[in-house]
Order: structure tokens, then sequence, then C-alpha cells
């Protein structure tokens, strides 16, 4: 599950990238002078990164959780964590950001941005944004990759952290200069019910963790629960909980200095090994595994 | 006045760009006479911190007591509490100025998660020289830290401009290094007496110059309010009195061309003698000699 980074800064075709301490990344084809290729990606699911990217010329294939999406000049993608992300072959000008979750959390909190997107997941946004925007983005971006650039210095990851935040920040205040474009009817009864059940999952996720109690809650057996998520996401209702819990785990421990112990307490894990067995099962790594890798310099 | 004299919020100092009380920018780089621009900054005690970054040129200050000749590539950060005087700049000066207001400076080191503590640091000044490369880079920052404020509205604005503060912060390294002047434990109860005496001294001392009167505000002893003064500052608490007290002559002086029985009336003193002999005593010098090393 955690395998999951859209771009993997290894393939061919002519871009730039850069990271820091792997828990921010940027990428974008600026510099070419004509529109380039981007190669078919196979489908990933994306879990631990946000990623935003802006499209300024040509048009970006993709396919979420299924449904085809065309991000063309002036538009962009907003995608949460726990989506199954391919990448089809385009031709396009773009640059794009992927920063890690629990970073893009704290970010949130600390700018100000409302709070109910930062716990987004599952779902995708697509944005139309005027020409003006695209521009002060662009500048934005061109701001924070020239401090990529620079030679290592002790607060560099902070000051990157600083512009990235600035970046979004710049997105999110600008809300008369972007449109959202909808793919899917936020009104049909399959999406309320999942849309629901991420609510009652973001309420109950530290105590329950069965998908009868989900369903109970819903008033709709497991087995159409099961339906709904599939239709959305192509995993099944379980598989929806345990990622879910993973991401608010995340979260969590980020929050709480990544003390493994606490945090098995606050989502009512008999004991710390269950808490690992669970973790180590979904994600493929323990939790000690994960805090390092996080933490690593 | 009894108002903390923001002499950056004055109107004879334009600034480049800014939110008020929180963060301003100054620059010369439309041309108008640096000299006037720097020499408008009075002799004072600077309660904010400031970030001078000299592109071209030469300049002398003098920062507690000091003498900086700063040239071209170099960078002079005051923190809180130091006090100031401008003595000349060169014909072909150009610079660019941060001033950054106490609370947006302990938010700014807030995000960047580093411990800062004000009363360690306050008082401190450095020098650093940038290289080549740096220097381009401040100048873009500052650049674009500028038009991001002018073009920026909404009530998110100043969580946002404070984003590029940090990247200014972070690249100014001295200021996060861990080497305070003076050791000392700050989660006691001297510390916050300390801190306190401070405050008190800021509203009252254009009334009050005795030890005892602060030192009753606390319902302590002039003795222990003297101590913990040496404590966090080397300094006891008349000297700081009587520094505040002669830092706040000089800026009536400067910028209000204040004549002696006015300043004996401002500052409580019972007559203009006494205000002169006491205004010699501290800075060396008379009130009209200062005056006059002023206008040169």
């Amino acid at each position: 599950m955690i395998a999951g980074n859209i771009f993997t800064l290894s393939s061919a075709g002519k871009y730039f990238a850069a990271k820091c301490k792997d828990r921010y990344f940027i990428m974008d084809n600026l510099d070419e002078k004509s529109i380039p290729t981007i190669e078919h990606r196979d489908e990933i699911y994306n879990t631990m990164y946000t990623y935003i990217t802006v499209v300024l010329r040509g048009t970006l294939h993709m396919r979420i959780n299924g449904i085809s999406v065309d991000i063309k000049a002036d538009e962009a993608i907003h995608i949460t964590p726990c989506v199954n992300v391919e990448i089809l072959e385009s031709h396009c000008l773009y640059f794009c950001t992927l920063t890690m979750n629990h970073v893009v959390t704290d970010i949130y909190d600390r700018s100000g941005i409302g709070t109910d997107i930062k716990i987004r997941s599952f779902t995708f946004y697509h944005f139309t944004l005027n020409k003006t925007l695209t521009e002060e983005l662009l500048k934005n971006y061109k701001i924070l990759k020239r401090e990529y650039s620079r030679p290592e210095y002790p607060l560099k990851e902070a000051s990157i952290r600083a512009l990235t935040c600035a970046l979004k920040m710049k997105f999110w205040m600008s809300k008369h200069d972007w449109t959202e474009v909808k793919h899917f009817d936020e009104n049909s009864r399959q999406q309320r019910f999942f849309g629901r059940f991420l609510e009652f999952l973001s309420i109950y996720c530290k105590h329950e963790r069965s998908v009868q109690f989900y369903a109970d809650k819903l008033r709709i057996t497991p087995k159409y629960l099961s339906n709904i998520t599939n239709s959305y996401t192509g995993h099944s209702s379980s598989v929806v909980i345990d990622h879910y819990v993973i991401f608010n785990i995340q979260q969590t421990l980020y929050v709480n200095e990544f003390n493994i112990k606490k945090v098995s307490e606050l989502y009512h894990f008999p004991s710390q090994s269950f808490f690992g067995r669970y973790f180590k099962r979904i994600t493929g790594m323990s939790p000690n595994t994960y805090v390092k890798m996080l933490n690593k310099e | 006045m009894n108002q903390q004299t923001d002499i950056f919020g004055n109107s004879r100092i334009v600034p480049t760009a800014g939110i008020a009380k929180s963060i301003l920018l100054f620059d010369n780089f439309n041309g108008y006479n640096p000299i006037v621009t720097l020499g408008h900054i009075p002799n004072c005690k600077l309660w904010q911190t400031t970030v001078f970054t000299l592109l071209q040129g030469h300049v002398t200050f003098k920062v507690n007591g000091d003498t900086l000749n700063l040239r071209a590539g170099q960078c002079l950060t005051t923190l809180p509490d130091c006090v100031f005087e401008f003595i000349e700049a060169s014909e072909n000066v150009r610079f660019m100025l941060y001033v950054i207001y106490p609370e947006t400076f302990i938010k700014t080191f807030e995000d960047l998660r580093v411990n800062y503590d004000i009363t360690r640091i306050s008082g401190r000044y450095d020098v650093v020289t940038f290289p080549e490369a740096d220097l381009k880079y401040q100048f873009n920052l500052f650049l674009e830290t500028k038009d991001e404020i002018l073009k920026t509205e909404g009530e998110l604005k100043y969580n946002y401009i404070r984003c590029f503060l940090n990247v200014l912060l972070a690249n100014n390294t001295r200021l996060t290094e861990d080497k305070a002047t003076v050791v000392g434990d700050t989660s006691s109860r001297q510390y916050d007496v300390y801190k306190r005496f401070l405050i008190d001294l800021n509203e009252h001392a254009d009334k009050e110059r005795s030890v005892n009167y602060y030192a009753n505000l606390q319902d302590i002893s002039a003795k222990y309010l003297s101590f913990v003064c040496i404590q966090y500052s080397k300094k006891n608490a008349s000297s700081w009195i009587d520094e505040y007290v002669a830092t706040k002559a000089k800026a009536l002086i400067s910028v209000h061309h204040m004549s002696t029985q006015e300043l004996c009336d401002a500052l409580n003193f019972t007559s203009s003698s006494s205000f002169i002999r006491y205004f010699k005593r501290v800075t060396g010098m008379s009130p009209k000699e200062y005056a006059h090393s002023l206008k040169k």
C-alpha cells in the first residue's frame, strides 16, 4: 500500500525533478521549447502524498479511480491520498508538487486554510483557473524551485515547507479565480452514501473498524456498502476502512511526535503488538520502520 | 508619551511595502535620497527586529555603542532592544531593510520550529557578509516579498506573507544559532520578573526613574530586581532605567526637536538643570551637544 509515488524520478522523458528528504517533491517540464510528450505510467495507488499539478499548455490525460480526466491548459488537479492514478500518454507543459500527507496537514493547520480539506482522502479535485492565477502560481512555483536548487543549509527544509505552504495558500486564497469541474454527480445516492461513509469514518475510526458498524450507521447492508466503495475506489469496504485508518494514523503519529505507544492507545487497540501487526498487514512495514523512514535525514 | 515610540510608524519614513505593526519593507531602489531616509531613523532603542542589507556604497551605524562600518554585500541584523544610531552614508548607497515587529518575529520562529527566547538574545546584533550568489538571492527574495505584499489581499494575507519571512529568517542562520550572550533559566520566576520589569519600564520610563518604583510594582525588593537584571542581561536595574530614559530623550530631541525645558517636562524632571546633568551623566554629552551632533 505504501509504494505509491506517482512520478518515479527515474522514468525517461525530459523533466526537472527535485526532492527534499522524501517529504517534498517537485517536478516540471517547463524548460522544454515545444510541448513535450509525457509517457504512459501504469496505474498506481497513491497513499503517501497529496499532489497538485498545474497544466500550462497542452492536455494531461489521466485516469483517476477509473474515471477519465483531461486537464487542459490553465487547469489544475489536486489528488488526495488513497486514490488510483494512471497517467496516459499526453502532450503538455506542467508543473507539480507532491507533499507527504502529514506535512500537508501541518501546512493546512498553520496557514489557516479551511481545515476540512486536509482530511480529504479517496478523492480528487479538478479546477479551472483563470490566466492570472496560473501565472501567479507559476511564479510561486519558480520561487519554490529555486529554493530546492540552493546548496544545503540547516533550515532549508523549513524554507521549502514555507514556500510549499505559500503555493497552496496562493491557490486557496484566490477562490474567485477558479472553479471546480465536477466529474461525478455529487448528489447521486451512491456519492452521498460514500461521503457519509467517510464522515462516519472520520468520527469513529479511532474506536470502530468493522464493516458491520459502518453499514449499520448508514442503514444499509454490508454488501451494498462494498458495492458503493467498489464503484468509487475499486476496493471493498473493509479495505477502504483499513486504508482510511492508516491515513488517519499517519496524521496522528505526526501530531504526537511519532509516539507509537500513545497512538496505539488513542486508537483503542488491545495492545501495542496488535497495533503493530495491523499496521504491518496493511502497509507492509512495522510502525517503527515507518517512523524511521519519515525521520531519515 | 505613554505609548512605545514606533519610529517606523511615523509618516516621515515611508515603507516600500508592509503590513502595519507586523512587517515593513524599506528600500531606496527608486532613487529617493538614501541619506535623508536613513537619517530619519532617530537614535533610539529599536524594539523591532531589523535586517538591513547593503547592496552598494558604504554606511556607518552605531549599534549598542559599537561603530559598524558596513560595505556592500554586508547584512546587519539587530534583534529587539538594540540601541541604534545612524552616523553617515555614502552618496551611492543602495539598501534594503526589513523591520519585523516582535509578535511576527516570534510567530516566524515558531513556524521554523526554532526555540526562540526573546530575552536570551535580545540586544544582540550580527553582521554577515554575503557571497555574490547569496546577495543576489536575498535581493530577489526582497523584491518577491514586496511584490506579494502589494498584490495580496484577504484575511490570510498575514499568514501568507509570513511564509516569505520564514525563508528570509531561515537564511539568516546566525539568528538561529544557539549562541546566547547570557545563560539563564527561562522557565523560572526570575525570568518572569525580568520580563515584567522591561514591560513596566517601557510604559513608565517617561515618569519614573527609581528602581524602588519598579520593584514595588512587582512587590519585590530593589536589590532582588537588580539581581535578576544582572542574571539575564549583565546590567543592573538602574542602568536599564538610565539607558531607557536617555534613549527616549534622544528620540525626542531628534524627532521632535524639543528644547531642554520641554524635555524636562516630558520626562518628569524637577528642573531643566537636573535633566541636563542626568543626560550628561548617562550619555557623556549635554543635550545641546547631542542635538548639535545630529545636524552634521
